[in-house]
């Protein structure tokens, strides 16, 4: 017969052999719960058992009525879950039942509680000294494919959660570009709109803004007959103000159309030095008639250049008739050069000066120059176009000023410009 | 075939060669599984996919790395929990392999989709004998339905060996892909 693995202790007949086999935690008591024998195993969970000592010293006895130290086999029911603690050691904890065998002999048949096959070996207990009628070890299989299994749902649901917060910042994001988009959108459109507007009212005050000066322009010329002095003067002033407003209107049509992007550069070969001379000879007289030196240094080897002779004249002029609208006393000095590549355009004044704060800010739309006292002059528009106008020649411009001592905008243009897409 | 295998496998890449190149293994392989849960059933097909993916950006031939794989999944279970399940099944290498089938019988019992209690409606799991046994060395007979993964029965038993903290020697004797019955390997043990 081979030896069983499962009862080794000393069982009191042949039946408690059986017993013994079956039940490796055995514990044999009488109905005073005084340990006679046990199991095993029981041993390796309890080495503190010993015969004739009283169960109730090594185990806390759950499932009887506290004060019990004796189990009556006549009222005892055997289907009632006992429980054994181990008082030393708590987390040993046998689970069974009490079974009477005649008045005397009581067996506690049980198996220990865990949740783990490793709380099982930390016992000193092997899995497969469990006998195989038992499911002990398969309930603990069970329970670590529960274990693992709870495990990856707890791990899924992370993910989950994580690919919803990852979806919630990402929809986040995309309705904030929806919003930017329709921000932008409406944006342009009102700028479209704007620019549309301008450009129409600007055509529309153009016309007969030409008729009226035209007009004021041949009276003065006695084209209609002699008229008195005294209307002469006033047809002046007509003249005057009506060129300055024109002057407005067609700067506001260039702003629109810049702003519309359909400013294109008629680009042409021009011979710069000439432009140049023509610019002199337009704006000298102003200056002359202030009172101011007008100094100019052309270098006769400008040559000639590609791009828009009239945009670049316009920026000259532009550029010149603030030097000298801004020019009480002193000099403006004109001085046009080769520079590498480029040509260079220098419009120096003895001027009042710019203050540091306002030298970026003076080249944007309706930004205009402040005059020390706080005066503001002209609409804001002359710079904003050259410098647009500059930029689209591939160019740079720039201002160097000093309170009280003057300023110098500085004009770089490339000498070959290619043929512009419309600007947007 | 339960999760708990691509898992293994996944884990082995992971540990040797980094989260990148398990990425390129399930792309190549046409894998998309974010995680794969261990207790889930996956078709046969997406583990010999892996593993054939594996073999080509590892650079290494499917036997090698499939015996590599069965010394990993000794070491994997042993790590997940099922340690004690596998020490139950004997205290030397002859017990454990003479044990193999009682092992997967009881695991046929447990898990729901095993197949060892229902015939041809689950995992199909591979049996296992053993004869010639004399002092440490016998003979391991194995027989699957399952094509190509005797050399995962090598790894296996090198695993175990592991295990049981002893040196193995096992080698292939009849080969089941040449027109063998089935598998058979030469196995001692000191």
């Amino acid at each position: 017969m081979i030896p069983s693995p499962y009862a080794t202790a000393e069982p009191g007949n042949e039946t408690e052999t059986l017993l013994f086999e079956l039940f490796p935690f055995i514990i044999v008591t009488d109905a005073s719960l005084t340990v006679h024998r046990w199991g095993r195993l029981a041993s390796v969970l309890a080495p503190e058992l010993e015969p004739e000592r009283s169960l109730l010293e090594v185990f806390e006895l759950h499932g009887v009525r506290r004060d019990d130290t004796r189990i009556d086999p006549a009222t005892w029911r055997s289907s009632r879950p006992i429980v054994l603690k181990h008082r030393q050691h708590t987390e040993r904890v046998l689970r069974g039942q009490l079974q009477f065998h005649g008045d005397h002999t009581l067996y506690f048949l049980g198996w220990p509680v865990v949740t783990r096959a490793d709380d099982l070996v930390s016992l000193g207990i092997k899995l497969k000294e469990i006998p195989p009628h038992n499911n002990l070890s398969d309930l603990l299989l069970v329970l670590r494919n529960s274990q693992l299994t709870l495990a990856d749902a707890d791990q899924l649901t992370q993910k989950a959660r994580e690919r919803s917060r990852e979806l919630e910042a990402l929809n986040e994001r995309l309705r904030g570009e929806a919003e930017l988009v329709r921000a932008r959108q409406a944006a342009e459109a009102a700028s479209d709109a704007k620019s549309r507007f301008l450009s129409h009212v600007s055509h529309e005050l153009r016309t007969p803004m030409n008729a009226i000066l035209g007009y004021s322009e041949m009276l003065v010329d006695g084209y209609y007959g002699a008229i008195p002095q005294t209307a002469a003067s006033v047809l002046e002033r007509m003249q005057v103000n009506g060129r300055h407003l024109l002057d407005l209107i067609n700067k506001i049509l260039d702003m629109s159309v810049i702003e519309a992007g359909q400013l294109t550069l008629s680009i042409a070969r021009y011979d710069f030095r000439a432009t140049c001379q023509k610019v002199v000879a337009a704006t000298e007289g102003l200056a002359t008639q202030k009172g101011l030196v007008f100094v100019t240094k052309i270098d006769p080897e400008l040559g000639e250049v590609t791009g828009d002779e009239l945009r670049v004249t316009q920026v000259m002029i532009n550029l010149i008739g603030n030097a000298i609208k801004f020019t009480s006393t002193g000099s403006v000095t004109v001085i046009a050069r080769r520079d590498s590549g480029n040509v260079l355009i220098e419009i120096s004044d003895t001027g009042p000066g710019i203050a540091p704060q306002d030298q970026a800010r003076i080249f944007k739309d309706f930004q205009q120059v402040r005059l020390p006292g706080g005066v503001t002059v002209g609409a804001g528009l002359g710079l904003s176009i050259a410098s647009k106008i500059v930029a689209l020649h591939g160019g740079t411009m720039g201002v160097e000023s000093t309170i009280g001592e003057g300023s110098t905008f500085r004009v770089t243009l490339p000498i070959s410009v290619p043929e512009s897409e419309p600007t947007q | 075939m339960y999760g708990m295998i691509n898992r293994a496998l996944e884990d082995m890449v992971l540990a040797n060669h980094g989260p990148e190149t398990w990425r390129s293994i399930q792309r190549k392989a046409g894998v998309d599984v974010e995680m794969f849960v261990r207790m889930e059933v996956y078709p046969d097909s997406m583990t010999y996919s892996l593993v054939g993916a594996a073999s080509e950006i590892l650079e290494k031939s499917v036997p090698d790395l499939l015996r590599d794989f069965g010394l990993f999944w000794v070491r994997f279970t042993g790590n997940e929990g099922y340690g004690p399940l596998l020490d139950e099944a004997g205290d030397n290498l002859t017990e454990v392999l003479s044990n193999l089938d009682e092992m997967h019988f009881r695991l046929g019992t447990i898990f729901p989709m095993y197949g060892a209690v229902k015939p041809g409606q689950g995992m199909q799991p591979p049996q296992f004998s053993c004869t010639d046994i004399e002092g440490q060395s016998l003979t391991l007979h194995y027989h699957s339905k399952r094509a190509g993964l005797a050399p995962m029965v090598i790894g296996l038993v090198e695993g175990l060996a592991e295990r049981l903290k002893c040196t193995v020697d096992i080698r292939q004797l009849t080969f089941k892909d040449r027109g063998d019955d089935h598998d058979s390997f030469s196995v001692r043990y000191s």
